[in-house]
């Protein structure tokens, strides 16, 4: 008998030390198993890929409105350019909480967001380039070399709204010639980057695949929770970094402590338009219609709820943004202020369900040494 | 799973063969020290006996990292984790708290330290945010930790660093990656980053020698690192690019030589998912880990003819350090190893990232 014992012993002791790797691979420990398939193909069909096609598409309207502006510089031609960088910066925020798989690859998502930048290094690399009139700046595949900071879309934003840019509508100036074709390099690259981007994606062997595809032989996922994890995880920074820095640092305290270009796209007024985008595509990922579906039945309220507060600040949002008013003259109105400051307060409701409501409901606990790089 | 396990180790204890140390024991001596969290919000330093019983503990204000030992091993200094503004040095004999600091203004801990091999000072990796640059901070023990000065890390985001086995030679791991407290923890420069191994020198701070990777391995960011009998530096990395992509994340650096990279099994690797959050020597020195709580694996090498020798598939390991011929290791979920053996459970506590010898 005690033989036995020991032998139930040394058996469970090795399967202790060396659990198989399925078992401690798989993140849904102890929660009732949830088919995490279903959500992790709606969020790649219904959210990734068209949010990267919407991009593709916005990016290749905008390059020719661009070169259209170099060859009849006018007002109508800049408006027309600037509503066509407005669509791409709104298709950008769609998906810009996709920090993995093919916008990772060769700098991707550097090459058309390259920020925080916090020592303005980006500005001024793209006002060198317009005051030494950096021709190789000027064509696409050499600007493709330069640094990520000069290709994207806030040296473009710069380029079409910046100091000096009302040059692009006046065929007398100068400066206009050279800014308007480094800008029309902007745009070929950006609209090339994005492109990049969906092919990685839908491409053989692309990284819808990879997600459709978990299981032992995946190159990335073991299982669907596994991937179920890292979008809700892309959903949570998101709008974390949407409340604390996007909103929050340029919010401050006080209207005389607010920060308005601490937020990406002010100078295109763009950044109301952009946090909405950014809070969408967080609701489509993982809201009721996302992942959302695969909560049990009695966590769904989760869904609902993240639902309801991000609508919550999306209809200030909208109000503040239909108001005509712009972004640094909301932050200096105090009752505007007040408004943007209310916002952060559903936004952090929202945290803390992406944080502690979704993983508990669908046993995807996040390790606590593996929350975060160190 | 998880509580099947527990039922297990409740059966187990029942039968009497597996020791559950999770109680203090007065009477042990001091073996592991390891911070951690408790609960849900409470951190804590640990100091354990070579069975895992816990024989106190320190509170801290805030999520704490790495320690810095003594040469006598009688004093700890735990270090907050990235970006930290405080440090707290520990008397463990007398199981009381000696010190705490802060780094200056326009400085924060990167989360690790090492004292000079006469004691006297202390050294710890720090972001000097505003210029860009990594540092090591001089801290004097004597006048209660004050800051007498800083080397240069020879890189950005020094991590770990180490005093190698001559007691005059610092190794650091650069990450290569900025970071400003001011974007909690984001990394903004993955696009041109660029990792190094540099080796200061404690006296001077000299840089002695920058090893870098090639290229292609520029988002390789290394960040801990244990030192082989040899003199070898083992250490593991971060890897920032695509996903999909293989890597070899372990690498050997001797002095004067190149880093060369472990080769091993793309599955054993893959098992890591891009992340070494730990590196340790066993006592015997012919066994090196390297853990990583992302994967939830350790694999472990022969320090010599550099294979691996196996693989340990444990949730949220991290934590570990050398014991004998194996290694002691810990991991997110309150779980104490020796080796391959589960020697204690608390699901309680989470332990961090690191855990150090005392005896």
């Amino acid at each position: 008998m005690i033989v036995t014992r020991l032998a139930v012993v040394a058996a469970v002791l090795s399967a202790l030390a060396w659990p198989a790797a399925a078992e401690e691979g798989d993140p849904a420990p102890v929660a009732p198993r949830i088919a995490f398939r279903p959500a992790v193909e709606h969020a790649v069909d219904a959210v990734i890929l068209p949010g990267y096609a919407t991009l593709a598409a916005a990016a290749a309207d905008e390059a020719p409105l661009l070169a259209a502006l170099c060859g009849e510089p006018d007002p109508e031609h800049l408006a027309a350019a600037r509503e066509g960088f407005r669509r791409v910066v709104v298709a950008w925020s769609g998906v810009e909480m996709f920090r993995f798989g093919p916008a990772r690859d060769d700098n991707r998502f550097e090459r058309l967001f390259f920020w925080p930048d916090p020592r303005g290094r980006g500005l001024q690399q793209v006002q060198g380039i317009l005051a030494a009139a950096d021709e190789t700046a000027a064509s696409p595949e050499t600007l493709r070399a330069k640094s990520v900071a000069v290709q994207g879309l806030l040296a473009l934003e710069y380029v079409l709204f910046g100091t000096g840019s009302e040059a692009l509508a006046d065929p007398g100036d100068p400066a206009r010639s050279f800014r308007c074709r480094y800008g029309a390099a902007i745009g070929a690259a950006v609209a090339k980057t994005a492109g990049e981007i969906l092919a990685g994606w839908t491409g053989p062997g692309g990284y819808a695949g990879v997600m459709r595809d978990a299981g032992e032989d995946d190159p990335v996922y073991r299982t669907h929770g596994e991937v179920v994890q890292d979008l809700i995880k892309a959903a949570r920074e998101q709008l974390q970094l949407v409340r604390q820095q996007k909103l929050g640092q340029s919010v401050g305290e006080s209207p005389e402590d607010a920060q308005p270009k601490r937020a990406p796209f002010w100078r295109s007024d763009l950044v109301i338009p952009a946090v909405v985008a950014n809070l969408d595509a967080v609701v489509a990922l993982v809201g009721p219609d996302g992942v959302g579906t695969v909560l049990p039945a009695d966590k769904a309220w989760a869904a609902r709820q993240a639902a309801f507060e991000i609508g919550r600040v999306d209809a200030v949002l909208g109000r503040l943004s239909a108001s005509g008013t712009p972004w640094e003259a909301l932050l200096e109105d105090p009752a505007a202020h007040g408004d943007l400051l209310y916002t952060l307060i559903p936004l952090g409701d929202v945290a803390t369900l992406l944080e502690t409501d979704y993983p508990a409901a669908l046993g995807l606990i996040t390790g606590f040494n593996s929350l975060d790089g160190d | 799973m998880a509580t099947d396990r527990r039922t297990f180790l409740k059966s187990l204890a029942a039968l009497g063969a597996l020791p559950i140390a999770t109680l203090a024991r007065a009477g042990e001596p001091p073996a592991f020290i390891a911070a951690r969290m408790e609960g849900r919000e409470a951190f804590t330093v640990a100091v354990l006996d070579a069975g895992g019983g816990v024989l106190f503990t320190e509170e801290l204000d805030a999520r704490a990292h790495d320690i810095a030992l003594s040469p006598d091993r009688g004093t700890a200094v735990v270090f907050a984790r990235r970006p930290g503004f405080f440090a707290l040095a520990l008397d463990i004999a007398g199981r009381r708290r000696i010190a705490s600091f802060a780094p200056p203004e326009g400085r924060h801990f990167y989360g690790h330290g090492l004292f000079s091999a006469d004691g006297r000072l202390l050294f710890a990796t720090e972001n000097d945010w505003e210029g860009e640059r990594g540092v090591l901070g001089i801290y004097d023990v004597a006048a209660g930790y004050r800051r007498i000065g800083e080397f240069d890390s020879g890189g950005i985001d020094p991590h770990e660093a180490m005093l190698m086995s001559d007691g005059r030679t610092i190794v650091v791991g650069n990450g290569g990656i900025i970071t400003h407290p001011d974007y909690d923890r984001m990394k903004l420069n993955l696009a041109t980053m660029e990792p190094s191994l540099a080796y200061v020198d404690a006296a001077t701070g000299d840089l002695i020698e920058r090893v870098v990777l090639p290229p292609s391995l520029h988002q390789l960011s290394i960040r801990h690192m244990t030192e082989a009998r040899d003199g070898s530096i083992w250490f593991g990395g971060q890897y920032e690019g695509p996903e999909t992509d293989a890597v070899d994340l372990v690498g050997v650096h001797r002095r004067g030589g190149d880093a060369q990279l472990v080769a091993a099994p793309r599955r054993a690797y893959g098992g890591m998912r891009h992340y070494v959050g730990d590196m340790a020597v066993s006592q015997d020195g012919r066994r090196i880990a390297a853990s990583s709580p992302v994967g939830g694996r350790v694999m472990v090498f022969d320090a010599a003819t550099r294979d691996l020798v196996g693989t340990r598939d444990v949730a949220d390991v991290c934590a570990i350090t050398g014991d004998g011929g194996d290694f002691f290791s810990t991991d997110g979920r309150g779980r104490i190893w020796r080796g391959e053996t589960l020697i204690s459970e608390d699901p309680g506590v989470a332990w961090d990232n690191h855990v150090r010898r005392l005896a």
